[in-house]
């Protein structure tokens, strides 16, 4: 099992569903900058038009996850399926994990005293095999599975459409997945200048060889 | 570096936590520990119902667990709403906890408006209530208009509604229709017969224009289009003063000066029947008047040139428009919108809007207007009385054609300047709150303390109920079930809006409250009704009192003997069956052959209604001969009709008096409104130089003023922030973040300004529903600002509904 | 005075109040009790808060406390920690003090190897100013961590990371230091002398390595550039360690030794170094600046903290010390240089913290940074100024610091020459 997601960005109207479905289903803290998932704005204006770029995000759950080798304690940890979690009993409040994320996907849950983060809804997938973001998304931009399966709707997906990643120059293997828009001109709007474009069949092999890899600490 | 002080204040005690003792406990345990759960319930469950944080009643699921609700899910069943639910409808559970919900009956011990209550039984403010009505109505000699009420949209409206109108018999009803989308359902009725539906499922040319669906959530609209948009089916072209988020998935953003839509759509008709570019056929077996219309457009010359100066777009643009969008059509919208009435020609707007769709052939067809089908549900007789002296509504004549849902404006106006054929003596809010919701607020505050007697129900404590004499407290719509409701469209549905959990505090759903009102009020008001009444006492004469009061309907408490379960069964029973009856109450949805119709195609996409059972097209075919099957049938066998060919040759009966699409309205000629879209040039309300035309609208984290004190949704977007061009800012020295004032000749308020490119200049925008003063909401008061306190109260001549967009104000910096 | 004789070591016999009640001592109870009412403050914050989860306001939605608390989520700053800042002044308290301290038990050790026969008459003060400031920065970084978890670092350890590292590391430096300190304290001893060498080259690889895992620390952090991308961070560390830590032993000198014999070689010595160290550090920033990522280095050389950087860091440690350092003489001048020296050197691991969190993580995509609310300027610079209790902390770190000394210098008269 190795869960990912891919996000078919060019959908998100920045409602926000998302960011309120996980924070009710995770019992998330309460606070505008406490949040596991979020729906990034970037707004500029071009010759005089305006224009915004909208990025609905959340932690990429990397398969060599700074995050995880940075925390002393091992309760940043990888669970069954690559999931990154971090156990509140253990966290020192080192924060060395918020630094170490190039995604600023982990803030500190005042409520438990620990860091907290995305979990891609670990609780529920054996029962539903979503999230609460993609489920209660109005335009779909989600969708979760699992990359080892090649009749999930992830992978289905991906093997249709080309995708990038966040910052992968940093080496992490982050797993969301950011489809290319089918609309040139919001591609090109909207995909940094240095960000490569992948297809499934040329990133599998690299993906798969570090989820075996790592396949000793996802328990 | 700047060194802060500490940031925050802190809550010593509330909170407790063991430091040393090697336990930590959170607040929300601490708070727990004097928490007994009851140990009957299930442990946890689940219920299928609908939502009610907007307008849309999306299919939920409530989780509930140890007697809390957890999470509301989507319910992926019904069509309508698609497996989603918005950030509002998740946020629900936060409506249903709010700490500052009304949760007894109160009763005013101060002076009006300054928020003195004391707790009540629900009888002591029955009583309070009845000893009132009574004198009133006593003073007035029964004329039951005297007391206006008032209601906002929801699926209980009609149980409040069933009350004030046929049991107690006023006809001053007021709700949202003329703060909204009065005009845009008239204009389109009376053109088409039917407002419709757009089908953007299968629409490849949709002009939305000032309609923000990204943010004005409607479904399925959001989530047809938002899916299609951008490169994938659809060419959606926005037109609006703002970059709205809708804008942002525009293949063509049209920016355009505020209440200048009209000239926009006439130019492009102009275009469409200049160049002969509509659907001849179409136009010839289904318009009537089509060479007046003709005419009048070419006459008038409104051509895009002359658009181009009124309106600041493009005559080139506006030329590739209509060339674009009729070489999509018929399935090429130019969507209605709801939220409507920005300037006095609105009415006319509506109108053009929908020829301009019809003339390209996209109405009654798949990927054009469509208007769908309705499931059946039994209806309730209700055994309405008769009051000899109850008068009709006191703004009948403030325009053309006053509808049943009154103009709330020159309602307001007239009770407030005192300019009433008769007293309006009080007012009964159900789930309003005019105080925000209804330009110039000051007028709306002098209209309530002229009154004798003010009833509000809510579940909040609204600023209107601030200005009340008794507030009921509503339970909230995760506490009951209202009536079971048929949802209209290609896949029309029946949904059920179940109990999740008991009623918290005292609160009660409206049914109980009508229960509980009309047994109190029945007999003294029979009293008073036999008293002044010179036909119910002639008629009385020689006949046994009990049986004509119960006959003639003036026994008020009939309609609310039963449960509202009872009274769904009765009304779904009949027409579906009992089998049927227990798949709605266990999935909250119903529709025909649902169990083998709806199929889970992946985690995202579902089918409700296979394709050859869509209803996109309804209208009987006059004309059988040319092709001798039913439109329905039609549909089925030449799917999906994409060529103009074959829709053309169908004649089909329109919902209107000449069976036809009507370019002219002769009736409404006679009550000197336009029979056709006119440009006005002298009823435009032009910028002067200084000034700033205000506009208001939506964000998707809100539903008008209801939602503004959830912490869930503020948590997303604090307060608001009024929208000025950047560049006339930065010539004004307004920054972002700076708090600036905006007035106008009936108000001003202070807010943060927002510069941004989004915005044409000369115009000033902030989001509807903050800025509430009641202190009883901890969280919305005084919050932002609310555009109905500088809005001007004046309406258009047609339906006398409210103009939202012709506010000329100043800003300046403070 | 009387002493008695332990293991060794003459210790002075003191009366408690003697020990206790002095005016040094006063001044660092005062400096503490500044320190602890920002703790107080740190963890009000951070385990008082009134703060709540989405799932708590069904619990009981009429309690005050619950709205209050559902108040500070909106309208406040809820919690001890900007997410886009975590680490702050607590952690340059922590470098400064931290490396300074070990900076002067590795230059001691250094001068121990080298046979400089000034600096070895007098090494015990050293050492203990050095363990002193060890102390404060342990003090400091204590508060900043959630120290009833400290016992996982035990039971579930991560050996790989750097932060956990720290704690074997310190396990072992500490009571080595206080060994090698015991060592000096009783070097007339015969075991001491044999002993002497090989502790003095383990000290300098411990000091080596305790650099290096703090270099670590820092380097493992992919997404902050000016730390990553800082070349040969160990060496930096080290080298502007020295520089401040030669200006607490330059201040030290002047407290404790200005009217011995040996002040003027003293600090002659300790003027020479500090000019190489100075000079050393100069290389190092120009060099450093020149390979960190664009952004990030023009965040500090152009950007928000260049004044800081400028007139806190540079003019203060390279151009007005160099001033008065390059002609030899005068100690008075090098007092002052060292002075100069020590502000400089909290200044830059000031700026060193804030600027490896200065550069938003938001332009995740590559065309801009984000923002989350549409209300919201999307900020290209970060900076949550400290609060209060913070600074608390560092101000009651330097107490920590003199009561260690103190109780050090009152049991061993740690400044007194070494008898040869």
């Amino acid at each position: 099992m190795n869960y990912a997601m891919a996000l078919d960005y060019q959908s998100c109207i920045n409602c926000k569903a998302c960011e309120v479905a996980c924070k009710e289903e995770n019992g998330v803290q309460l606070g505008a900058d406490k949040q596991r998932i979020w729906v990034g704005m970037v707004e500029g204006s071009n010759e005089g038009k305006p224009f915004v770029n909208l990025y609905p995000s959340q932690c990429n759950h990397c398969i060599d996850a700074p995050c995880v080798s940075v925390c002393p304690t091992n309760a940043s940890h990888y669970i069954a399926g690559g999931i990154i979690k971090v156990n509140a009993d253990q966290c020192i409040l080192c924060k060395g994990c918020m630094e170490a994320c190039p995604y600023d996907a982990r803030f500190i849950d005042d409520t438990k005293v620990a860091v907290d983060k995305c979990t891609f809804c670990e609780h529920q997938i054996a029962e539903t095999g979503t999230t609460a973001c993609q489920a209660t998304c109005p335009t779909k931009v989600r969708t979760f599975g699992d990359l080892d399966d090649p009749n999930s709707d992830l992978v289905k997906l991906l093997e249709k459409r080309r995708f990038f990643f966040q910052k992968e120059e940093i080496g992490t293997l982050p797993k969301l997945f950011y489809l290319v828009p089918e609309d040139e001109a919001y591609a090109k709007q909207s995909i940094g200048p240095n960000t490569k474009i992948h297809t499934w069949d040329e990133i599998k092999p690299l993906y798969e060889r570090a989820a075996k890899r790592r396949s000793q600490e996802w328990k | 570096m700047e060194i802060g002080l500490s940031r925050r204040r802190f809550l010593k005690g509330s909170v407790a936590l063991s430091v040393f003792g090697g336990v930590t406990l959170t607040g929300p345990e601490v708070l727990a520990l004097g928490k007994t759960v009851n140990a009957d319930k299930p442990a946890s469950y689940s219920v299928p119902t609908l939502c009610e944080m907007c307008v849309n009643k999306c299919a939920l699921i409530a989780d509930v667990q140890d007697g809390i609700v957890k999470k509301l899910n989507p319910n992926p069943l019904f069509p309508k709403s698609k497996n989603m639910l918005c950030a509002r409808g998740v946020a629900g559970i936060h409506a249903l906890y709010d700490p500052d919900r009304l949760k007894t009956p109160l009763i005013r011990v101060g002076e009006r408006g300054d928020g003195k209550y004391i707790k009540a039984t629900w009888e002591e403010a029955f009583e309070y209530i009845k000893t009132k009505m009574v004198k009133i109505l006593d003073e007035e000699k029964d004329n039951r208009s005297c007391i206006g009420y008032c209601a906002g949209e929801g699926m209980a409206e009609h149980t409040f509604k069933s009350f004030m109108a046929d049991k107690f018999g006023s006809a001053n009803f007021l709700n949202h229709a003329s703060l909204c989308l009065q005009t845009a359902t008239a204009g389109y009725a009376l053109t088409l017969g039917a407002y419709g539906q757009a089908d953007l499922e299968n629409a490849k040319y949709v002009i939305m224009a000032g309609a923000n669906r990204a943010e004005a959530i409607v479904t399925p609209d959001t989530m047809d289009i938002f899916k299609r948009t951008r490169g994938r089916g659809t060419k959606l072209v926005t037109v609006d003063p703002r970059y709205t988020n809708t804008a942002m998935h525009a293949d063509l953003h049209v920016p355009i000066k505020p209440g200048t839509d009209l000239s926009f759509v006439l130019a492009l008709t102009y275009v469409v029947i200049s160049e002969a570019l509509y659907n001849k056929v179409y136009v010839k077996n289904n318009f009537n008047d089509f060479d007046k219309y003709q005419q009048h457009i070419l006459d008038n010359e409104y051509t895009p040139e002359w658009a181009e100066n009124i309106t600041g777009v493009s005559a080139d643009t506006i030329r590739t428009i209509a060339r674009d969008f009729m070489a999509a059509a018929p399935q090429a919208v130019y969507y209605q919108g709801r939220r409507s009435t920005w300037a006095k020609n609105d009415f006319q707007l509506r109108r053009a809007m929908a020829l301009f769709t019809a003339l390209g052939g996209g109405v009654d067809v798949k990927g054009g207007i469509v208007f769908g089908d309705k499931l059946p549900l039994e209806n309730h007789d209700i055994n309405t009385p008769l009051y000899f002296n109850a008068e009709s509504r006191i703004e009948g004549d403030a325009a053309a054609i006053v509808g049943a849902s009154g103009s709330w404006v020159a309602w307001r106006n007239m009770v407030e300047s005192g300019e009433t054929p008769y007293p309006i003596r009080g007012m009964f809010v159900y789930k309003q709150n005019p105080m925000l919701s209804i330009p110039d607020t000051s007028r709306t505050r002098k209209m309530f303390e002229k009154m004798d007697l003010v009833v509000v129900i809510d579940t909040m404590p609204s600023d209107t109920a601030l200005l009340a004499d008794v507030i009921l407290p509503e339970c909230s719509y995760l506490e009951r079930e209202d009536p079971v409701r048929s949802f209209p469209g290609i896949e029309p549905a029946i949904g059920l809006r179940q109990k999740v959990i008991e009623p918290m505090y005292d609160s009660k759903p409206v049914m109980d409250i009508m229960r509980g009102l009309s047994k109190k009020l029945s007999k003294p008001l029979w009293e008073v009704t036999k008293k002044h009444d010179e036909d119910v006492q002639d008629e009385l004469e020689g006949e046994d009192e009990l049986a004509y009061y119960k006959e003639n309907g003036f026994d008020l408490t009939e309609p609310y003997l039963h449960s509202q379960e009872e009274l769904n069964k009765h009304a779904f029973v009949g027409k579906h069956g009992e089998a049927a009856w227990k798949t709605l109450r266990k999935t909250g949805v119903y529709y025909p052959d649902m169990d083998t119709s709806f199929k889970k195609i992946n985690n995202n996409d579902y089918q409700y209604y296979p394709q050859h059972k869509k209803v996109y097209s309804v209208l009987p075919i006059e004309d059988k001969t040319d092709i001798n099957i039913l439109a329905n049938d039609f549909y089925k066998s030449c799917d999906p009709c994409e060529n103009p060919a074959d829709i053309a040759p169908l004649k089909r009966t329109f919902k209107t008096p000449s069976k036809k699409i009507e370019c002219y309205l002769g009736n409404m000629a006679r009550k000197g409104v336009d029979p056709m879209p006119t440009w006005k040039q002298d009823e435009h309300v032009d910028v002067p130089a200084g000034k700033f035309k205000f506009i208001t609208g939506r964000h998707a984290q809100q539903t008008q003023n209801a939602t503004q004190n959830n912490v869930m949704l503020l948590e997303l977007m604090r307060e608001n922030f009024a929208w000025i061009n950047d560049a006339q800012a930065k010539t004004l020295g307004i920054a972002h973040g700076d708090t600036i004032e905006i007035s106008s000749r009936v108000g001003s308020v202070q807010i943060k300004a927002y510069p941004t490119p989004k915005i044409v200049p000369d115009t000033i925008f902030y989001v509807h529903g903050f800025g509430a003063k009641s202190d009883g909401q901890t969280f919305a008061h005084r919050n932002g600002a609310s555009d109905n306190e500088i809005i001007e109260g004046n309406i258009e001549p047609v339906y006398g509904a409210s103009i939202m967009h012709e506010t000329l104000v100043t800003v300046k910096k403070v | 005075m009387e002493m008695i004789t332990f293991a060794g070591l003459d210790i002075n016999k003191m009366s408690f109040k003697q020990m206790f009640f002095n005016r040094a001592m006063l001044l660092a109870y005062l400096l503490l009790i500044v320190g602890i009412l920002g703790l107080y403050q740190v963890y009000d914050l951070r385990y008082f808060s009134a703060t709540l989860t989405a799932h708590d306001a069904g619990i009981d939605p009429t309690n005050p406390a619950l709205k209050e608390a559902m108040r500070e989520a909106i309208f406040g700053t809820v919690g001890e920690i900007d997410r886009n800042s975590p680490w702050t002044v607590l952690i340059s308290n922590y470098m400064f003090m931290l490396y300074t301290g070990s900076g002067i038990i590795f230059l001691v050790a250094l001068a121990e190897l080298l046979k400089f026969k000034v600096i070895e008459k007098l090494s015990v003060g050293f050492m203990v100013v050095g363990v002193a400031m060890v102390f404060a920065g342990l003090f400091t970084i204590t508060t900043d961590l959630h120290v009833l978890n400290i016992p996982w670092m035990l039971i579930t350890p991560n050996t790989e990371a750097a932060m956990w590292m720290m704690l074997p590391l310190y396990l072992v430096y500490i009571p080595f230091v206080l060994f090698e300190i015991y060592l000096l304290l009783t070097n007339n001893r015969a075991l001491a002398r044999k002993l002497a060498l090989v502790i003095v080259i383990m000290s300098i690889g411990i000091d080596f390595i305790e650099y290096y895992i703090q270099a670590s620390l820092f380097s493992m952090n992919t997404a902050r550039h000016l730390w990553t991308q800082f070349p040969a961070l160990t060496l930096y560390f080290i080298v502007s360690s020295f520089v401040s830590s030669l200006g607490v032993m330059g201040v030290y000198t002047y407290l404790v030794h200005r009217n011995k014999s040996e002040y003027q070689p003293l600090m002659s010595l300790i003027r020479r170094t500090m000019l190489i160290a100075i000079v050393l550090l100069g290389v190092f920033e120009v060099v450093g600046y020149m390979s960190v990522d664009k952004v990030w280095a023009n965040m500090i050389l152009q950007g928000p903290f260049s004044t800081l950087y400028f007139f806190g860091y540079v003019l203060l440690t390279f151009v007005l010390s160099l001033l008065l350092l390059i002609k030899p003489g005068n100690a008075n001048r090098t007092v002052l240089a060292s002075m100069l020296v020590i502000i400089g050197g909290f200044v830059s691991r000031l700026i060193f913290v804030y600027g490896g969190n200065a550069v938003p993580m938001s332009n995740r995509f590559g065309t801009g940074f984000e923002k989350n609310e549409v209300y919201d300027v999307a900020e290209p610079f970060i900076y949550t100024a400290p609060h209060l209790g913070e600074l608390c902390i560092v101000i009651g770190s330097i107490g920590v610091a003199l009561i260690t000394y103190k109780v050090f210098d009152g049991l061993f008269s740690v400044a007194k020459l070494k008898q040869h």
